[in-house]
């Protein structure tokens, strides 16, 4: 809805003051033969007036600096934020394991001894040594290619 | 200054790389654009200086969600203009004020339609009329003028960065240019 002083209301005035600006911008001579866009070029002019420049010469430099300090602050927040993170899962687990091993732990061993097939039935002797060794070896093998990653892989962001 | 939608790209990877000098480039590419906006709308020239830090910085940090979709000169003009925004809600100041087209518009009906101006007055003096009569607009309107006039920005982008209808805009710049006619017309004593 057009209200009383929008510019479809009114198409000549509104050309006139766009007519002005093309008139101010191409640099023309006052143009006598419009006069209705005449009484806007003062205006049009004043408002082409460039403002005086506020910030310093070394604005964009300065600027640079902090928002390169404010990224890297950012990027420790969100590396020490993941680590810690990261330290209270692990911490739960072993908290959990702990707790089940408690409630649970000599019925399970029993359940599990009592399933592996075995010259001596109920006895964990035979399978636990080399279960424990699987364990051992793949504590190992990620111990080396963490040890890795860390030498080689941490240049990339 | 190249502006085109590849050279935005360019800019906009270079600093996301962390490339040498990249952002300073950014910076001093759109600080003009950026003081514009700010110095319009605030006209407090030390909390203008803040808040264009402000914009970059946020510039700075938001650049990965540039899509690219608008230019960037759009993306950065939106920024400083909801921060500008944001400070004078902060400080309770009006951001457009719908009185005040109808004293305008009182002011042009008085005012004679053959008079002609140029030839009236000296530049100097009607320089300096206007440049009052422009302090007293709302920051609103301020702000649409020069992005219009001195930034030559067209009046699709004027709305993107506002977010303003174009009508909105057009009528906006219809009305101020008006009341502006009207005030130096009435400042020089040019009654109907």
């Amino acid at each position: 809805m057009n209200r009383p002083n929008d510019p479809d209301r009114d198409p000549r005035e509104w050309l006139a003051q766009e007519r002005a600006l093309q008139l101010e911008r191409q640099g023309a001579a006052a143009a006598h033969d419009d006069p209705q866009a005449s009484r806007y070029r003062p205006v049009v002019r004043a408002l082409r007036e460039p403002l005086a420049d506020g910030l310093p010469a070394d604005f964009a430099q300065r600027v640079a600096l902090l928002a390169e300090r404010a990224a890297t602050a950012r990027t420790d927040l969100d590396l020490r934020l993941e680590r810690n993170l990261m330290r209270g899962l692990v911490a739960a687990f072993v908290l959990v394991a702990l707790a089940a091993s408690a409630l649970y732990g000599q019925a399970t061993w029993q359940a599990i001894a009592a399933l592996v097939p075995g010259p001596r039935t109920g006895s964990t002797s035979n399978w636990l040594v080399p279960a424990l060794g699987c364990v051992a070896l793949s504590w190992a093998l990620g111990a080396l290619r963490a040890a890795g990653i860390g030498r080689g892989g941490t240049t990339a962001h | 200054m190249n502006e085109t939608p590849a050279a935005d790209r360019e800019l906009v990877a270079a600093v996301q790389a962390r490339a040498a000098g990249a952002f300073e480039r950014l910076v001093r590419q759109y600080q003009g654009l950026c003081w514009h906006i700010v110095q319009r709308m605030v006209r407090h020239p030390e909390d203008a200086r803040e808040l264009c830090q402000e914009v970059f910085l946020r510039v700075h940090q938001c650049l990965p969600q540039y899509r690219g979709d608008s230019a960037l000169k759009s993306w950065i003009g939106q920024v400083a203009y909801s921060v500008a925004k944001r400070h004078l809600e902060r400080k309770r100041v009006a951001l457009a004020e719908p009185a005040w087209d109808d004293e305008g518009m009182s002011l042009l009906d008085s005012i004679d339609d053959g008079f002609d101006l140029e030839s009236a007055t000296s530049d100097a003096e009607r320089a300096g009329h206007l440049n009052d009569a422009i302090e007293t607009l709302p920051p609103l309107q301020r702000t649409v003028l020069t992005l219009y006039h001195l930034d030559e920005m067209p009046i699709a982008e004027i709305a993107g960065v506002t977010g303003l209808s174009e009508g909105t805009i057009k009528s906006h710049l219809f009305r101020s240019r008006q009341r502006l006619r009207a005030c130096l017309e009435a400042r020089l004593g040019v009654a109907a």
